[in-house]
């Protein structure tokens, strides 16, 4: 598996590599005129890449390639020959194989391809070849003429094929919505930003513009019509036909344009239609990167042509010095210069920096150790400065790692149209918060049980359209997505208005299994994480999609594995809510040292709220009261079983975790220090309260101390302490 | 939906309340439309807007553009979750005045 997947990158890599070469050679090729050498790359470049695909079965790709060196093959026996038209065709061909390579580095194999446009391209590639054998019929005459017919031929199938077909296609890989309204649709009780609404749920809205041209002046205008329409850039997987379908209730006496990904220009012609000023339009194609000026310039070119030819069929149309240099225009090939906004670089590289700024950072700690030392303070002031521009270089650093939630949560809008589809139930899906920004190798291992959760939502929480409506809830159900930041943790919270968890239902499952013995006394949320344990499951039924009780303990597992925390808040009939609590954990954190027995601890910066001395606190056992409140603490030294100091003082520190405070007992506080996290080796995999170590300036090895395992702790013992007091007080 | 017209630091505030839908534009279009004739300066507050269709925002549209005409500045101010939805929708930040700075 391993050894495949490996292969498949190599396959990516060197399909990258020939299509880049293959349109380096029809770019060259445009500028300096055809040659063989170049026809003999491109020929090369598809050929191989169609060799490759078929060792790996990617059919899609063996396929449309097949037709591509179909096609070129004519080209390099000179049987057809390589003009702009041809050359913007087989640009476009290499843009759609690579978004096929793209789509196969993501692993998404199975994603369904961009049929539309694959379809287009085909259908012009076989046109070529069906020219071709008009040509040789034609070949009998005179070798002079012979192009000249041939592009006649051409513009001739052209013109038959589709009057919206100029060629020249849009690069924006996104759906273009323009949409205009029956002026008495609200009478008829129909809102269509519900529809717009409905819409986001296929995917995402990249951009929405209200146009208000059509609005008459203020004091003739009917507050009771509708003026307004929209033009939208959509991004979704979605079919043409589902888009479509969300608009069929509005489609009578309104004018609506779906127009998918790279469509060829001419069909932007309907979006010039909708509006009152072609201008506005023209520019908004522009604004929206749907089309470039030249493109612009193409399609108003056709618009108009149509337009007379629509008129004065008869008529010449004569040439102008304007129409001239537009035609000019129209056979520059329509490809942006790339745009240099992002560079792609190797994970490995940019893991091999962030280390080596791990080691700056304990570079520039000793360094500021050794000033100190020496008591110079021109030496100390140069070393702040440096620790205070390898801080801004660490920050730096690591935000190359941190990618929007929103990667993640854009897969949700469809799983959960599917699967409610699959369930026959109505959900609304709604996500907040996905700018939310997270390590990436913390977003693939996260994307798993978040699935997971969602599903066990939409299959356990959310009711079937029945009860819903017998219980007098909205018949669609509601999930909600959210993420945010909060004190050095990200949150990450699933709800739905369903059913909610049976508390009573759980403690008999857990009691039927053994998993709880008779007689223990359960908190309300002790009874919902009991769902966490292994073999759980208390859906009556099982499906496909979950409720064999395996997933809820994995889904555990693996958010404990990022050293994060699960909770279930569930109201019985009202819904429920899954958090997930994960720490910003990167390679280097900003942490507080402090001294326990002999030994240097480090705790994460973010999550210490306060220092006091203990001695001006009573103190009870291991309850602090602080300013009127009790707070249990940990005597750390005694939890790890250090020897004990001379002297020992009272320093307390008090940190927070996910609402909690406890504190911490230590020696000594040493201030802040920046940190280079190692994880702890497998030895300690059992060992609770640590969660890795880190080398300090000075070149001694502290470990980091696990705030949410300590406060787990804490919550432990006081259980403990409640059940031994009631038991005396019985 | 409920009107109210309050004067505070020296402006005029009219705040919309309620469901700012098709049931209520064809009544509030001539109180709204005066307000923006009379005012220089006017802040709608749409804290207590409860929802709001596209015949209600078709409104709001036609105002701004009404006071735009005539000069008149006319700011959105304190939205509501329901027009935060909307707006976020829509794409419509700018039109609700929903920068950071009214924030």
């Amino acid at each position: 598996m391993k050894y495949k997947q490996e292969a498949v990158i190599a396959f990516v890599q060197e399909a990258r590599d020939l299509l880049a070469a293959m349109e380096t050679a029809l770019l060259q090729m445009a500028l300096d005129g055809v040659h063989q050498a170049g026809i003999d790359a491109v020929f090369r470049a598809v050929h191989t890449i169609k060799g490759s695909a078929s060792i790996f079965e990617f059919e899609h790709i063996v396929g449309f390639t097949h037709k591509t060196e179909n096609v070129l093959d004519k080209v390099r026996n000179a049987t057809l020959s390589l003009d702009d038209a041809m050359s913007t065709l087989l640009l476009a061909c290499s843009d759609y194989l690579s978004s096929q390579i793209d789509a196969i580095e993501l692993s998404k194999e199975e994603s369904p391809e961009n049929l539309q446009l694959r379809a287009v391209l085909e259908e012009k590639l076989a046109a070529y070849l069906q020219q071709d054998t008009q040509v040789q019929q034609a070949a009998v005459a005179a070798d002079g003429i012979k192009k000249e017919q041939r592009s006649t031929g051409k513009k001739k199938q052209r013109r038959k094929a589709d009057a919206n077909v100029t060629g020249l296609f849009s690069r924006t890989p996104y759906w273009y919505l323009s949409l205009r309204f029956d002026q008495h649709l609200f009478s008829y009780g129909l809102n269509p930003v519900m529809l717009i609404q409905h819409l986001s749920h296929l995917g995402n809205i990249i951009a929405c513009r209200v146009i208000d041209e059509a609005m008459p002046a203020a004091k003739t205008m009917n507050p009771e019509q509708c003026y307004l329409g929209f033009e939208l850039l959509f991004h979704s997987d979605a079919s043409k036909q589902d888009i479509a379908a969300v608009f069929d209730l509005v489609a009578d006496g309104g004018s609506l344009v779906v127009i998918p990904p790279y469509s060829d220009i001419g069909s932007y012609r309907d979006v010039l239609a909708n509006f009152k000023r072609k201008e506005t339009s023209v520019a908004l194609l522009m604004e929206f990167e749907v089309l470039d000026h030249e493109a612009c310039v193409v399609l108003l070119d056709t618009a108009q042509t149509s337009r007379k030819t629509a008129f004065r069929q008869d008529e010449p149309v004569v040439a102008g010095p304007a129409e001239v240099q537009r035609q000019q225009v129209a056979t520059v090939i329509p490809r942006d210069i790339p745009d240099n906004q992002f560079i792609k670089i190797e994970v490995g590289r940019l893991d091999q920096l962030i280390d080596l700024v791990g080691e700056l950072v304990i570079a520039g700690a000793t360094a500021s150790l050794v000033a100190r030392i020496k008591r110079d303070v021109r030496f100390q002031e140069t070393t702040q400065a440096i620790s205070g521009l390898v801080e801004k270089i660490r920050d730096a650093a690591l935000t190359f790692r941190m990618v929007n939630i929103n990667d993640i949560f854009q897969r949700f809008p469809r799983v959960v149209r599917e699967t409610a589809r699959e369930l026959g139930k109505e959900i609304e899906l709604v996500i907040t918060g996905e700018e939310t920004e997270l390590d990436k190798s913390m977003m693939e291992k996260i994307a798993n049980p978040l699935m997971h959760l969602v599903r066990n939502a939409i299959d356990h929480g959310i009711e079937p359209v029945d009860v819903r409506i017998d219980s007098g809830k909205d018949k669609k159900g509601k999930i909600i997505l959210h993420a945010r930041q909060e004190s050095g943790s990200i949150v990450i919270e699933i709800s739905d208005d369903g059913r909610g968890i049976d508390q009573q239902k759980v403690l008999a499952k857990a009691l039927e299994k053994g998993l709880v013995q008779d007689g223990e006394t359960l908190s309300r949320a002790d009874i919902l994480n009991l769902v966490f344990l292994p073999g759980f499951s208390t859906a009556d039924r099982i499906t496909a999609i979950s409720g064999r009780g395996v997933g809820m303990d994995v889904v555990k597992r693996n958010i404990d594995q990022l050293h994060g925390k699960v909770t279930i808040d569930s109201v019985p009939g009202q819904g429920t809510t899954m958090r997930i609590r994960l720490p910003l954990t990167l390679a280097i954190i900003s942490g507080f040292q402090v001294i326990i027995g002999d030994m240097v601890f480090v705790l994460p910066l973010d999550m210490v709220v306060e220092c006091i001395n203990m001695t001006n606190y009573p103190v009870n056992n291991h309850i602090v009261t602080l300013r009127g409140e009790p707070l249990s603490f940990i005597n750390m030294r005694s939890l790890f079983d250090m020897p004990s100091r001379s002297i020992p003082r009272k320093n307390m520190l008090i940190v927070q975790y996910a609402n909690y405070r406890i504190g911490l007992l230590v020696d000594e506080f040493q201030g802040e220090t920046q940190a280079v996290v190692k994880p702890l080796s497998k030895l300690f995999t059992r060992m609770r309260g640590l969660s890795g170590s880190a080398i300090l300036g000075d070149g001694r090895i502290a470990l980091i101390l696990d705030v949410a395992h300590l406060v787990e702790y804490v919550k432990e013992y006081e259980k403990k302490d409640i059940e031994v007091s009631s038991q005396r007080s019985r | 939906m409920r009107l109210t017209e309050t004067i505070h630091a020296g402006r005029t505030h009219v705040s919309l309340a309620g469901d700012v839908t098709i049931f209520f534009v064809a009544g509030a279009k001539a109180q709204l439309l005066q307000y923006v004739h009379d005012y220089a300066y006017l802040e709608v507050d749409l804290e207590e807007v409860a929802s709001m269709d596209m015949a209600g925002l078709q409104l709001l549209m036609m105002l701004k553009n009404e006071g735009q005409k005539k000069s008149h500045t006319i700011v959105f101010s304190t939205h509501s979750q329901a027009i935060k939805a909307l707006a976020a929708l829509l794409h419509l930040d700018e039109f609700f005045d929903l920068d950071e700075k009214s924030q």
